[in-house]
């Protein structure tokens, strides 16, 4: 019996999101940094990365509401529900990055924790898949 | 600069080296020019989108901004599983392709696209051990068989239920929906839990959150997979799906959170109830019954498996799963009931009729078997 149909499935639909939040992380902070122009990122990419990540913060709220679960967000939203931080805790930080998305501005290294703590959960997530699949 | 900067720079020259190396490697193939053209396209495509990584890499470093140590060690990570597929995957397979797995996958692709997986172009196929798929490409899957697959019929089925990995991985929707249905099920039976005390009603709760966490995206994925290719096959699969749980010597009723498979007691449970009644009431459908039960009857159930793998819960997946792939309407389901192990080569032979005729011969007749299925082999790869 296999595992690799579903694991590798899997690997490649957490790489899939983790590339592209991922991407959209660096994006804005070589923003933040002033230094767009010297890796030739334009206003277009910056905006894109900032939309990508609004998305991200809407769904995610959404599954820690428990409104419609994905089954890219399920095992995160399970990931938190049953963590140490308390729900309530991850809402208002996702609150908080929200309204920082929605406004004009960059979102600086000092945004980046809250940023890592989300990031990090999906890092996990697609290193256990990539882990399962080496061990397979 | 930090040693995880430098630590960085310096995999990003190792990236660059081996995504080169592979770029040779395939264009010292000659059959991937001639004969796997599409899958040469998805490859090259995928080797952009890793030097799109190492791009991200090498920014990175030259920010030489420590915090972001962690966001390059991702794109490492990332950078792996793309190697893990194009040099530790495809590639193997392409340069040893044998003619037994061009045939084999030209088989393999055709019964694909019957069964509604219309984007599937081609099959690169690896005869090298059992039964499994790499559905990352979606319109050019690496499938797995045993080398002696190409050779019997016998648990063929087992390659739609690679099949259904395809489907699971493209359409997310099917994946959200079940995992929906699996949830609303799951507090549906916290609303209902009666009277219970304080301590009592938190002990459920943590249960059904135990049964809630189980049941992650790769067992559903698992799980599924078994419902679509008895959709697709019917009683075939049913009893191949039996037929495994008796040779793979496992608990049938253990629950065990290491493995991305759920019990085989509630794989081959999904099997028979995905099978429209009529079918269930087929020979191979009945004989794989009472196989079934000949071999769990001294094996006892446990409560963690009555808790996670309860009969509503599964048929709430089933059901699930069903409405799902009927509101794609894209995927013919596998309707006969009746089969004729007398069935004679003919050119409108599909596969899935031939599975089921050859379990019935089997199980009817184990002695002729092979001889029974030998003209049916030669035609279906010529």
């Amino acid at each position: 019996m296999s595992k690799l149909g579903s694991l590798s499935g899997e690997a490649e639909r957490d790489q899939r999101l983790l590339s592209r939040l991922n991407d959209a992380v660096i994006a804005l902070q070589v923003d933040a940094l002033g230094k767009s122009g010297e890796f030739s990122l334009s206003d277009e990419v910056i905006s894109q990365s900032r939309k990508t990540l609004a998305d991200f913060v809407e769904r995610f709220q959404a599954e820690l509401r428990q409104e419609g679960s994905t089954a890219d967000l399920y095992p995160l939203g399970f990931k938190i529900r049953t963590g140490m931080k308390p729900l309530k805790d991850w809402q208002q930080d996702l609150a908080k990055l929200s309204h920082q998305l929605s406004e004009p501005g960059a979102i600086g290294l000092e945004d980046l924790p809250i940023f890592e703590e989300i990031l990090s959960l999906l890092d996990d997530e697609f290193a256990d898949d990539l882990r399962q699949l080496y061990a397979h | 600069m930090s040693i995880g900067l430098a630590y960085l720079g310096a995999k990003a020259v190792e990236y660059r080296a081996t995504l080169d190396w592979i770029t040779r490697q395939l264009s010292n193939i000659p059959t991937v020019a001639s004969r796997h053209a599409h899958i040469s396209e998805q490859l090259k495509r995928r080797i952009a989108e890793a030097e799109a990584r190492i791009s991200h890499l090498r920014m990175i470093t030259r920010l030489n901004v420590a915090a972001l140590v962690p966001r390059g060690v991702s794109l490492v990570n990332q950078l792996q599983f793309d190697v893990y597929l194009l040099s530790e995957s495809y590639l193997p397979a392409l340069t040893k392709e044998t003619s037994h797995e061009i045939e084999f996958g030209l088989v393999a692709a055709k019964a694909a696209r019957r069964c509604g997986l219309l984007d599937v172009e081609e099959i690169l196929v690896s005869l090298s051990g059992g039964h499994a798929i790499l559905p990352v490409f979606p319109s050019c899957p690496l499938l797995f068989a045993p080398p002696h697959q190409r050779f019997t019929l016998l648990d063929l089925p087992g390659m739609y239920h690679e099949f259904a990995h395809i489907v699971f991985g493209q359409q997310q929707m099917i994946g959200n929906a079940v995992a929906r249905g699996l949830n609303d099920y799951l507090r549906s039976l916290e609303r209902a839990a009666g009277f219970l005390n304080p301590s009592e009603r938190e002990e459920r709760r943590k249960q059904i959150a135990r049964a809630a966490g189980y049941w992650n995206s790769s067992r559903l994925n698992e799980i599924f997979s078994d419902i679509f290719a008895t959709y697709l096959t019917g009683p075939a699969y049913y009893y191949s799906c039996v037929d495994m749980a008796i040779r793979y010597p496992n608990k049938p009723f253990e629950i065990d959170v290491t493995d991305v498979h759920p019990p085989m007691a509630a794989r081959v449970w999904v099997c028979k109830n995905a099978l429209p009644p009529e079918q269930q009431k087929s020979e191979i459908a009945q004989k794989s019954l009472g196989l079934w039960e000949e071999h769990v009857k001294s094996k006892p159930s446990s409560s963690e498996f009555r808790l996670f793998c309860s009969d509503g819960l599964l048929e709430c997946i089933v059901n699930a799963s069903f409405a799902a792939v009927s509101g794609l309407g894209k995927f013919p389901r596998y309707n006969r009931n009746t089969f004729d192990t007398q069935m004679t080569l003919s050119s409108d032979m599909n596969l899935e009729d031939l599975l089921n005729v050859s379990v019935l011969n089997l199980l009817q007749n184990p002695e002729g078997y092979t001889a029974w299925e030998q003209p049916f082999i030669e035609a279906l790869f010529q």
